[in-house]
């Protein structure tokens, strides 16, 4: 992953060094923005941002222990530029066949992953229902695994706030399957 | 299914989802992008550019500096020049029309009289101070003899009157002491 060699490099203007940045970021920072945002298109923007954000600002980074967090930080950052960007889109409700096929891939024989289209609709009734923050926390805990104190480093929600916030998301994603699945 | 059921396999099923297809195609666009921005110009400068562009031309350039070089050059030249010239100046005994009123100054109003009249012949250098000290108290001495004389023909008309006749028949020249 990232060493601190590596972000030396960086600071240095060492492009080199930056695209290997890139190559081990990129994947983390999809991740966590295609399950905030249910979008291939703006989960790349998302990504691409955030790697200039980090080309611009990499001199903030001292150590790379904290390179990890300071991503994920910009990343959430960013995807909640989205989410406000987004209130002004029309929604996109999904058609009742999607929600047929998303049954059958949720039921015990169905496939081994969901579609790109059946993950957008998941996403999109998530955003519905579930503040940015409330989504973050979702995202980063249940889905990327991580711990409370990771989140509180990224989010800069307190501990408490964090286990509030993913109580909430938890209810409403189970209030949600019951009701379309 | 049950509901909690349902909930782990949703979230099992998502975690596996958002997997990035081709890393080095984000890597091309994100150094496509930053190489946009690097080069976005800001009006100002454009506005440099502009103004001063032509002398990223190296002849232009090169020209210039040898140009910048001989200005300079010639400047130093003339300061020294000036202060030499000023050098000299302050050698010389400058004065206006103050009226002596030391001896000090007798002396230098002497010395000063002495070159005038020499027209810039005599050479301080060849003659010593007591040389010149001697020469200024016989000039004094003539100067003053002189000033009697004139003062005792002013007070006697007849002698006046002989006087300006022998003058004017020698076809004098004044001579200012």
């Amino acid at each position: 992953m990232i060493d601190q060699k590596l972000i030396e490099q960086c600071r240095q203007g060492n492009i080199e060094s930056f695209r290997k940045v890139i190559e081990a970021s990129s994947p983390f920072a999809y991740s966590v923005a295609f399950k905030m945002l249910g979008d291939e298109d703006l989960a790349r923007d998302v990504v691409q941002e955030t790697m200039i954000t980090i080309w611009k600002k990499i001199g903030h980074i001292r150590t790379a222990q904290g390179y990890k967090t300071w991503l994920y930080r910009i990343v959430v950052n960013k995807c909640y530029d989205e989410f406000r960007k987004a209130r002004r889109r029309p929604e996109v409700l999904a058609a009742e066949s999607t929600w047929v096929r998303l049954s059958a891939t949720i039921s015990e024989n169905g496939a081994d992953e969901f579609t790109d289209s059946e993950i957008s609709v998941i996403i999109s009734k998530l955003t519905e229902r579930l503040s940015p923050r409330q989504k973050a926390v979702f995202v980063l805990s249940e889905l990327e695994e991580m711990t409370n104190e990771e989140i509180a480093g990224i989010t800069g929600m307190s501990k408490t706030s964090i286990k509030a916030n993913l109580y909430h998301a938890r209810k409403s994603f189970k209030e949600m399957l019951s009701k379309y699945l | 299914m049950e509901d909690e059921e349902k909930y782990r396999r949703a979230v099992d099923l998502l975690k596996e989802a958002g997997r990035i297809h081709d890393v080095s195609q984000v890597e091309r666009e994100v150094m496509t992008k930053l190489y946009d921005l690097e080069n976005r110009k800001s009006p100002a400068v454009v506005i440099y550019g502009f103004l001063f562009g032509w002398t990223e031309i190296m002849w232009v350039r090169r020209s210039l500096i040898l140009a910048s070089f001989v200005l300079i050059l010639m400047f130093v030249y003339q300061q020294s020049v000036i202060v030499r010239q000023l050098n000299t100046l302050s050698s010389h005994i400058v004065f206006d029309n103050l009226r002596p009123s030391s001896a000090i100054q007798t002396e230098r109003l002497t010395r000063l009289r002495l070159i005038k009249s020499s027209a810039g012949r005599m050479d301080e250098d060849l003659l010593t101070d007591e040389q010149i000290q001697q020469m200024i108290k016989s000039y004094d001495k003539l100067r003053t003899e002189y000033e009697s004389l004139l003062k005792i023909i002013e007070a006697d008309p007849e002698l006046k009157r002989i006087f300006n006749e022998r003058l004017s028949d020698m076809n004098h020249e004044k001579v200012k002491m």
